[in-house]
């Protein structure tokens, strides 16, 4: 039994694989807490390492992945999706944090909010410079913002928590 | 070794190209030139170690660094480079050094030929002012706009500012007087945003073109983005090759191309074709170029002439059968062109893709990460103009493009389907790509119906973009693949390792694919 966290939509998944005679199949598969039935499925192995076949009843669809960090990366049917591998006893950073964190490594260019301000949802709060582009970085939530942990002018890294907010009741 | 034939009887020969760019540009213009005959030299910094291509090309010179200034925007670097590596002739590609008119001179002052436009083209187009004035003599129409006079002020700029945007008429656009690409460009709706605009025009102004010069103009509403590819040669012959349409657009960025467009009618592409001639004609322009227009209705207004080879250019190699590299090297030889006029004749349609390196779900952010998995697609009338292979990595030092997809096919729809295929069969994994969302333009209502204008994005996507794939499956997938441990071997490494250009694994699961 393992977690997995998709990062489209943030949904928080319980999966049991189990190798049989014909392939894989999973069991006990649940989204936030909500059973999902699967039990039809096979999947295969390839000899390709990146590869894998899924027969959902409608023939054998293929699938093409690989783990980067601890996330996986998906293609199927022309869509790319990842998934993270939630290890026992951790927590999202998010959930952990109530942080905002830096979606790419780059400098940022000014500080548009500070510690004590009423943000809303949308709001922008800082302007990172990446590959010679402003971005607005802006507030997922209505709430105040309780840290800044850099100045103007500051390199940082992918995934360094720029702004703490907590969230509005 | 004797020169090849072509270039043996030239007014200007030389035998060895040094290419001052990197990426997928650098990888076509050698490519180019090896199908000419012609040696190649690759420049590479600290970043692009082991870079495609470096590879490709014949010799390579390392710059030292990873900042642009000390290496790619490096002249003195640069023409050092020319110098021990013996390249008698450089090709700028486009960014970097490919607008710079002392870089050209300074290139032709060390007895390299340019492979570009005389400097003084280039300075009367890269000045948006002086080009207005001389499009207005040649009678080329153009968009209400002035520049802002430099060394005043902040109050004195926005008193300015306020004024020009009064008379010209909201909405503007405040756009870098050096600039392209869309850097340094911001849209204004109302009066209170001009200030906070402007200052962020010139600051990106500043950082990207190193001069914060800021420049005002009328925006007209919904018009498609056409431009006329052209190419002069040294003995007075002007051609155009058609126009190409640029309209689909996110964040003044170009994203889809394809050539050529459903709005240009066969006279309005002559009256299109014989405007750019004149602007290249004012300027005493020689070799490939482009002059942009802002097309709405039978009306075209220009825009501005890029004194370069552009992004987009293989659309038009696709429809008219020219290979503009070669067409530029035999223009730099002093050649005269190989075609006229009445030989270019549109043939089927060719659509080119941008693949970015970045989030569409999320407000196009630029993203980064190793390339694990690369496949392109294959097939007929599929290009794939790419600077990256499987293994190399997206990183944050250059801009976000990874590669260009460019499909060619018998009329419009018939390109579109065969460009949502190739889009299809395009996997990716490790960093994520514009790709699906490129899928979802191209096979939008819209998009298929020719509604192409330039706010088709903001039009058809208001909140937004997200894809929609089938996010039980690729839990599935993942569980099956973190059981059966499909990353527990030399093949998927960790991130770190996969970084490492001096990872020994790295280089025998290479060896041993």
């Amino acid at each position: 039994m393992k977690n997995f966290i998709n990062h489209k939509n943030d949904t928080k998944w319980t999966v049991a694989a189990v190798q049989s005679d014909i392939g894989y199949v999973a069991l006990q598969v649940s989204v936030d807490g909500e059973p999902v039935d699967v039990e039809e499925w096979q999947i295969s192995t390839t000899e390709v390492q990146e590869e894998m076949t899924i027969n959902r009843g409608a023939g054998s669809e293929n699938i093409v992945l690989a783990k980067v960090g601890d996330v996986w990366w998906i293609h199927h049917n022309g869509h790319t999706s990842r998934v993270s591998v939630v290890e026992a006893g951790a927590q999202s950073t998010f959930e952990q944090s109530g942080g905002l964190t830096s979606p790419m490594p780059g400098k940022i260019l000014s500080i548009l909010s500070s510690v004590g301000e009423s943000v809303n949802a949308g709001q922008t709060l800082l302007i990172l410079e990446a590959m010679k582009m402003e971005n607005r970085i802006c507030s997922p939530v209505d709430g105040v913002v309780t840290a800044i942990h850099f100045e103007a002018g500051t390199q940082v890294n992918q995934g360094a928590i720029l702004i703490e907010i907590e969230e509005s009741e | 070794m004797p020169l090849p034939a072509w270039i043996s009887e030239a007014p200007f020969k030389f035998s060895k190209v040094l290419i001052a760019n990197r990426g997928e540009i650098a990888c076509r213009i050698i490519r180019g030139c090896k199908e000419m005959g012609i040696s190649t030299v690759a420049i590479f910094n600290d970043s692009d170690m082991g870079a495609m291509h470096v590879d490709l090309a014949d010799e390579s010179v390392h710059l030292e660094g990873t900042d642009l200034s000390t290496t790619y925007l490096s002249h003195t670097a640069i023409i050092n480079a020319c110098i021990s590596s013996g390249a008698d002739a450089l090709h700028p590609g486009y960014g970097f050094l490919s607008e710079r008119s002392d870089f050209a001179e300074l290139v032709g002052a060390n007895g390299i030929i340019w492979i570009g436009p005389p400097a003084k083209a280039i300075d009367s187009m890269g000045d948006k002012v002086r080009s207005r004035r001389l499009m207005l003599d040649a009678d080329v129409p153009l968009v209400p706009g002035a520049e802002l006079a430099s060394g005043n002020s902040l109050a004195e700029t926005v008193e300015e500012l306020h004024q020009l945007a009064g008379e010209i008429g909201y909405p503007v656009l405040l756009k870098a007087s050096a600039g392209g690409g869309g850097k340094g460009m911001r849209e204004v709706n109302s009066p209170g945003q001009l200030e906070s605009s402007y200052l962020a025009a010139q600051r990106e102004a500043l950082s990207s073109f190193g001069d914060d010069t800021v420049y005002i103009e009328r925006r007209i509403v919904a018009p498609r983005h056409i431009e006329i590819q052209l190419l002069c040669d040294t003995h007075g012959g002007a051609i155009h090759l058609l126009e190409r349409e640029c309209s689909i657009q996110r964040r003044h960025q170009k994203v889809i191309e394809e050539a050529p467009s459903v709005a240009i009618t066969p006279e309005l592409r002559q009256a299109m074709g014989e405007a750019a001639i004149s602007a290249a004609r004012a300027v005493n322009y020689v070799g490939a170029g482009t002059v942009e227009f802002l097309q709405s209705g039978d009306e075209f207004f220009f825009l501005e002439m890029n004194t370069r080879l552009q992004v987009e250019h293989p659309v038009t190699e696709f429809i008219t059968g020219v290979d503009l590299v070669q067409e530029q090297l035999r223009i730099a030889a002093g050649l005269p062109l190989k075609i006229s006029q009445d030989q270019v004749t549109p043939r089927g349609w060719a659509i080119e893709a941008r693949i970015y390196s970045e989030d569409a779900a999320n407000g196009f952010l630029p993203a980064t990460g190793p390339l694990r998995v690369w496949r392109p697609p294959e097939g007929p009338g599929i290009r794939l103009d790419s600077g990256v292979r499987e293994g190399d990595k997206a990183g944050i030092e250059f801009d976000p493009m990874l590669a260009k997809l460019i499909v060619h096919a018998s009329d419009r729809d018939a390109a579109i389907e065969r460009m949502h295929r190739a889009l299809s069969d395009f996997i990716v994994l490790g960093v994520t790509t514009n790709i699906e969302f490129l899928k979802d333009v191209i096979t939008n209502p819209q998009f298929a119906s020719g509604e192409t204008t330039t706010d088709f994005i903001e039009r058809e996507w208001p909140d937004g973009w997200s894809s929609c794939g089938d996010e039980k499956v690729a839990v599935i997938a993942a569980a099956v693949g973190e059981k059966a441990g499909l990353h527990l071997t030399a093949h998927s490494m960790s991130l770190s390792d996969s970084l490492d250009p001096y990872n020994p694994f790295l280089s025998i699961s290479r060896s041993f694919p």
